[in-house]
C-alpha cells in the first residue's frame, strides 16, 4: 500500500514563506487562498522567548472530519491518504470547513483578482470557474502525483511528481513521500528524530508530522 | 564593560564557544582614514572631522545611545519625552522593498506578525492600555508616524520595530497600505551620520494609542 505524508522539520523552517507563495503559483489560488501556509509563533515570555514557525494547510487525517460530515460525497479520501474535493459534486455547504481542526479550507464565491477589479493576464489565463462556489484546499499537488506516477516517477524522489511546496523549500524543511515504504526519507526521518502531530487530540489522524529534535540514542 | 549581559547579545554564544574577544588589527583602513582627513583638511572641509575619525584600526567603543539623547537635548526637547527606540527591519519576503507593488508578496509577508504593523513589546502594550491592532502614534521631535499595534514577547520593552521603512511610495497598490514609515520620525544629521555616510534607521519616540482596532 501507499500512504503520502508531509514532514515538517521545525528545526529548518526559517518562515520565509517560499512554501506558500510556489502553493499559489503552481495551483493558482486567489487572493487570500493559502492551501499552504505558514504560521509565526511565539513561545515564552520576554527575555525568554523562541520564535517559532509551522508549516501547515491540510493534513491529509487518515480518519478525515471533512469527510465524516461531507453531504455530497465531494470530499473523500483516496487508497494512497490523499483527501480530494471533487469540484462537480460539491454543494458549497461549507460543513467540512466548520468541521476541520486545521483551518485549511477555504471558500470563494465571487471572482477576486490581485489588484482591484480587472484579472491581470495571468489571473485571466489561469482562472478556474470550478473553484467558485465550493470549498477548496490543499491537495498535495495531486495532479503532480498522478502525472508523474503515470511516468514513472516516485512522488517525493523526484521533483515533477512532488508537491510545489517540498521543490521551494530554500532549508530542505519539508519532506514528501510514502510512509508504507520503509526506505523513503520520510520513513527515515521519522524513525530518526522525535516528532508530533498537530490537534493529535482531535483523533483524526494527520498524515502532516513536525519534526523537532533527534531521536534519544539507544 | 557597560552593557548588561542581555543588552550584548552575542556575549553568551561566545562565553559557551569559549571564543575571545578579538579583531583584526586594519592597518589600511587607519592608514586611508589618516589619508582621508589630510586632504579633506587641505581642501577646508571640517564638517567631516568627526566621522574620519571612524577610521580606526580597531574600532573603539562608542556609547552610541548617547549620541541620540544628546541629538535630543541639542533639539532643545527632553529625552524623557521620547522614552522609546524605534528601529526599521524589512521582512523577509522584501515586501515593502522591491517587491511594494507586488500583491501575492504582501499577502505571503502578511502570514509574518508584524508585517505592515507596528511591533512593540506585549507588556507595554500592556501597560499603555495598547491592544492588538489598536491605532498607534509614532512620535519623534521631527514627525509622527501612525500604524496598528502588534504587541509581542520577542521585543525589548523599551523598543519597537517598524517594519517596512519607505514612506513615499507612489506605486499603485503600496501607496494604498497604510504602512507606518520609520522615515517619518528619523532625523536627517549629521552628528548622527557615521563614517560610511548613512544615518543608522533609529529614533528616539513617544508612544500612544491613537484609535481602537478596525
Amino acid at each position: 500500500m501507499t500512504r503520502y505524508v508531509m514532514v515538517a522539520d521545525l528545526r529548518r523552517c526559517v518562515g520565509c514563506q517560499t512554501c506558500t507563495a510556489a502553493c499559489k503559483h503552481a495551483n493558482a489560488t486567489v487572493p487570500g487562498v493559502q492551501w499552504r501556509r505558514v504560521l509565526d509563533m511565539e513561545v515564552g515570555q520576554y527575555p525568554d522567548v523562541q520564535r517559532l514557525f509551522v508549516p501547515t494547510g491540510c493534513q491529509h487525517c487518515q480518519a478525515p472530519a471533512c469527510v465524516e460530515v461531507c453531504p455530497s460525497t465531494a470530499t473523500r479520501k483516496r487508497p494512497d491518504g490523499v483527501v480530494v474535493i471533487d469540484y462537480d459534486i460539491c454543494i458549497g455547504c461549507d460543513y467540512c470547513a466548520l468541521s476541520c481542526p486545521y483551518d485549511a479550507r477555504y471558500k470563494v464565491d465571487e471572482p477576486t483578482w490581485a489588484f482591484g477589479d480587472q484579472p491581470t493576464a495571468p489571473e485571466a489565463a489561469r482562472f478556474d470557474k470550478s473553484k467558485l462556489g465550493v470549498t477548496q484546499k490543499c491537495t498535495f499537488c495531486v495532479d503532480r502525483i498522478d502525472s508523474g506516477l503515470a511516468r514513472g516517477l516516485t512522488p517525493g524522489v523526484d521533483p515533477e511528481a512532488t508537491p510545489a511546496c517540498v521543490n521551494a523549500c530554500i532549508s530542505g524543511a519539508m519532506t514528501f513521500g510514502d510512509l508504507d515504504d520503509p526506505d523513503s526519507a520520510v520513513s527515515r526521518l521519522l524513525r530518526e528524530n522525535r516528532h508530533f502531530r498537530m490537534n493529535e487530540d482531535a483523533g483524526t489522524g494527520p498524515s502532516f508530522f513536525y519534526l523537532w529534535d533527534k531521536e534519544a540514542g539507544p | 564593560m557597560p552593557f548588561r549581559r542581555l543588552d550584548w547579545y552575542l556575549h553568551p554564544t561566545m562565553v559557551e564557544q569559549g571564543l575571545r574577544y578579538e579583531l583584526p588589527y586594519q592597518e589600511r583602513l587607519f592608514r586611508v582614514g589618516k589619508e582621508l582627513g589630510a586632504r579633506m583638511t587641505e581642501a577646508g572641509h571640517t564638517w567631516w572631522t568627526e566621522q574620519v575619525k571612524e577610521y580606526e584600526a580597531i574600532p573603539r567603543w562608542h556609547d552610541f545611545p548617547g549620541f541620540w539623547v544628546q541629538a535630543l537635548r541639542d533639539a532643545g526637547v527632553d529625552p524623557g519625552d521620547y522614552p522609546f527606540w524605534a528601529v526599521s527591519t524589512k521582512s523577509m519576503q522584501y515586501s515593502a522593498g522591491n517587491n511594494a507593488g507586488i500583491q501575492l508578496m504582501h499577502e505571503v509577508a502578511e502570514n509574518l506578525r508584524g508585517t505592515g504593523r507596528i511591533v512593540l513589546n506585549a507588556e507595554t502594550a500592556r501597560r499603555l492600555g495598547i491592544a492588538a491592532g489598536d491605532r498607534v502614534e509614532v512620535r519623534s521631535p521631527v514627525g509622527a508616524t501612525e500604524g496598528r499595534a502588534e504587541p509581542v514577547e520577542g521585543i525589548r520593552p523599551d523598543t519597537v520595530v517598524i517594519p517596512g521603512q519607505f514612506g513615499h511610495w507612489a506605486t499603485p497598490y503600496a501607496k494604498d497600505l497604510d504602512y507606518a514609515t520609520l522615515n517619518t520620525v528619523s532625523a536627517m544629521s549629521l552628528a548622527l551620520t557615521d563614517s560610511t555616510g548613512s544615518g543608522a534607521d533609529v529614533a528616539r519616540i513617544a508612544l500612544r494609542k491613537v484609535g481602537g482596532a478596525r
